[in-house]
């Protein structure tokens, strides 16, 4: 089967006054469709680099790098952009919904922005924010939201456009044991239910332990555990 | 609605925030200067078109005279010519001049209009400027006054009678004569709202001025009505063509043609300063909107990462900078008209705070601020503010927009 995400030896270095960083040596990274990746890492290992560069987000210094069997590297901002929206879903830490949209309008505006039609889009925005238990609070400004709320809108806004590969950079880093524990099978059950392959960035092993593959990036390189 | 323009009216006007600083600073900021751009430009509208009705009003749209000022002999064969121009519609001969007048021992040298009883209300609407007494009445016994000027001689009652001196009296002293002055009757009051005008003149027969200067059955010249004053210019020649070696035309528009232009210059200067006022306020608010960006980085790497194309990050911005011209300029507009609808409220204001009554009268010649609204003035002052405050919210954008997410994230 082709695999949703391909990349073959990215390459990425930052170079600060203080002198280069090479974050990524050799990355070597292929995900299947449905398929579930943990990537750990110590921080500062390079993961959020790396998802990153995957999610087309930032570019490597050399490698390659294909969507769904289509080279994307050295491709503009305005391609990667319309080919994110029909491939994938990002999770971020630290929630980064829109602050002046509601919870509602937050997960519609991924769906407005892949360019489906409003009421469509309403349907199915509503719809998520049922399935991650946020049926009462769709009126809300994220302000007005618990951190583990907000995660479960920005899950329903990853997923809004039915994406067939979800990139999460430490979706529960920054939220509490039980709430995390929740959000985190949350994010498991519907990739599963949908059949959408993940890229989970995590450090804690027991997530890790739930995913198909687990991957540990060390020294600027990916390895299998 | 596009998801770009709906996310910039979210940033513009916070949802959960009672006063959205940036937006109303801005905005207010817009409308100030929209307001005082076009308040300045209405008004200076209002001069010239007020100076060119009292032109018209006065002088009509051509007058046809000597060259050298000599009296014109047998002017009505040439009335007929006149007249079968075409885009001439009537014409009145007159004569005109300066004459000595005596109230008792009040004194004063008005400027005399002779005219046509029946012909000259067909040339400039006398008539319509009379507020007491009428027209009709005028023979060649009588005189009408303009009201500062029968206020001068202080003539309390129609009825009145002046006494009128003429300059060909100098002539009978010279011979030994004693020159007897005219004694004509007060049978009415003009009033036409451009002051010098009221102030300094009178009008009696046109037999009665040929008399006072000596003209026999000669005048002055001829006064034209035309259909379209505007074309007073163009018809020079098919009118100079009418006329006999030693007569010429004049348009009324080279009638005081240094004021009107000085006018028209004084407005592009006060144009041209405002335009730097309001260059000045587009500066501000593109500031404000660079911070606003600046600040939002983190957002514009977010909506990147959900598949945002630069392009509609761009248009995000750059709405916010035309939304923000769009209501400053309607509400700049808003604010003109409350201006100019209570200028002479506000003028009053003034005169009572520094104490000069009749200032506005005394300095330009009119009785009120004199306003005149110019469609093109707003539509300049409009491309202009629309133009400006967008720009002000694209060059920030362009920044924004070039971004890799990943950069504009990690910024902020
Ligand atoms: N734009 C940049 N310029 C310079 N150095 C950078 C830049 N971005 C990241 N780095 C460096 O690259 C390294 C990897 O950073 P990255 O954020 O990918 O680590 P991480 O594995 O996500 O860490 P954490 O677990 O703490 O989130 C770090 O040493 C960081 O300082
Ligand atoms: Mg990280």
């Amino acid at each position: 089967m082709e695999s949703v995400l391909c990349a073959k030896n990215l390459k990425k270095s930052f170079t600060t006054p203080a002198g280069t960083i090479e974050v990524l040596r050799d990355v070597n990274l292929a995900v299947a469709a449905g398929e579930s990746v943990s990537v750990r890492g110590e921080s500062g290992a390079g993961k959020t680099t790396l998802l990153q560069i995957l999610g087309g987000l930032d570019t490597p210094d050399s490698g390659e790098l294909f969507w769904n069997g289509e080279r994307i590297t050295k491709r503009g901002n305005a391609f990667l952009a319309k080919a994110r929206t029909k491939l994938i879903g990002y999770v971020f830490q630290f929630f980064h919904l829109v602050p002046e949209l509601t919870a509602l309008e937050n997960v519609l505006l991924a769906a407005r922005i892949a360019g489906t039609p409003m009421h469509q889009a309403r349907a199915q925005a509503k719809e998520l924010l049922a399935r991650v238990g946020l049926a009462e609070r769709m009126t809300h400004l994220p302000t007005k939201l618990s951190g583990g709320e907000c995660q479960r809108v920005a899950i329903a806004r990853a997923l809004i456009n039915r994406p067939p590969l979800i990139l999460a950079d430490e979706p529960t880093g920054n939220l509490d044991e039980r709430t995390g524990e929740a959000i985190m099978q949350l994010i498991i059950d519907v990739c599963r239910e949908q059949n959408t392959a993940l890229l989970l960035v995590t450090h804690n092993l027991d997530f890790a332990a739930r995913t198909d593959r687990r991957l540990v990036l060390r020294h600027g390189v990916l390895e299998e555990i | 609605m596009p998801w770009s323009i709906y996310l910039a009216l979210k940033q513009l006007f916070p949802p959960g925030k009672r006063f959205p600083a940036f937006a109303l600073v801005s905005i207010i900021g817009v409308a100030i200067g929209v307001c005082s751009l076009l308040v300045v430009q209405t008004v200076m509208n209002g001069f010239s078109q007020e100076h060119r009705e009292n032109i018209q009003r006065m002088y009509g749209h051509e007058i046809v005279r000597s060259v050298d000022y000599r009296p014109v002999k047998n002017y009505k064969p040439l009335m007929e010519q006149l007249r079968a121009v075409p885009g001439v519609a009537a014409c009145s001969p007159f004569a005109e001049g300066q004459v000595m007048v005596k109230n008792g021992n009040v004194p004063a040298l008005p400027f005399v209009r002779g005219i046509h009883l029946e012909l000259e209300d067909k040339v400039v609407p006398v008539k319509k400027l009379i507020i007491a007494g009428s027209l009709e009445e005028l023979d060649d016994d009588r005189v009408i006054l303009g009201d500062r000027l029968a206020h001068t001689l202080g003539i309390r009652a129609l009825g009145q009678k002046i006494e009128v001196y003429s300059p060909t009296m100098v002539d009978e002293l010279k011979d030994d004569q004693v020159p007897l002055p005219a004694e004509l009757e007060v049978c009415g009051i003009f009033r036409s709202g451009y002051v010098p005008a009221d102030e300094n003149t009178m009008i009696v027969s046109l037999r009665r001025m040929q008399d006072l200067y000596n003209l026999g059955s000669g005048v002055h010249g001829i006064r034209i009505r035309l259909d379209d004053p505007e074309k007073a210019i163009e018809l020079l020649p098919e009118i100079s063509r009418a006329l006999p070696k030693g007569l010429e035309a004049l348009p009324w528009m080279y009638v005081n043609f240094n004021f009107l232009e000085a006018i028209r210059f004084e407005k592009s200067m006060l144009f041209f300063l405002m335009f730097i006022i309001t260059l000045v306020a587009s500066f501000s608010i593109a500031s404000t909107l660079f911070s606003a960006v600046v600040k939002r980085s983190r957002e514009i790497g977010i909506l990147g990462a959900l598949g945002g194309r630069p392009r509609q990050i761009l248009v995000i911005f750059a709405s916010q900078g035309l939304f923000v011209g769009l209501i400053g300029f309607v509400l700049g507009c808003g604010l003109t008209f409350l201006i100019v609808a209570f200028r002479n409220n506000i003028v009053e204001g003034i005169n009572k705070l520094f104490g000069s009554g009749e200032m506005v009268a005394q300095m330009y010649m009119f009785r009120e601020i004199p306003v005149h609204y110019n469609g093109n003035d707003f539509l300049i002052a409009a491309i202009f503010t629309l133009a400006t405050t967008t720009v002000a919210g694209l060059i920030p954008a362009i920044w924004a927009s070039r971004k890799k997410p990943a950069e504009a994230m990690r910024e902020a």
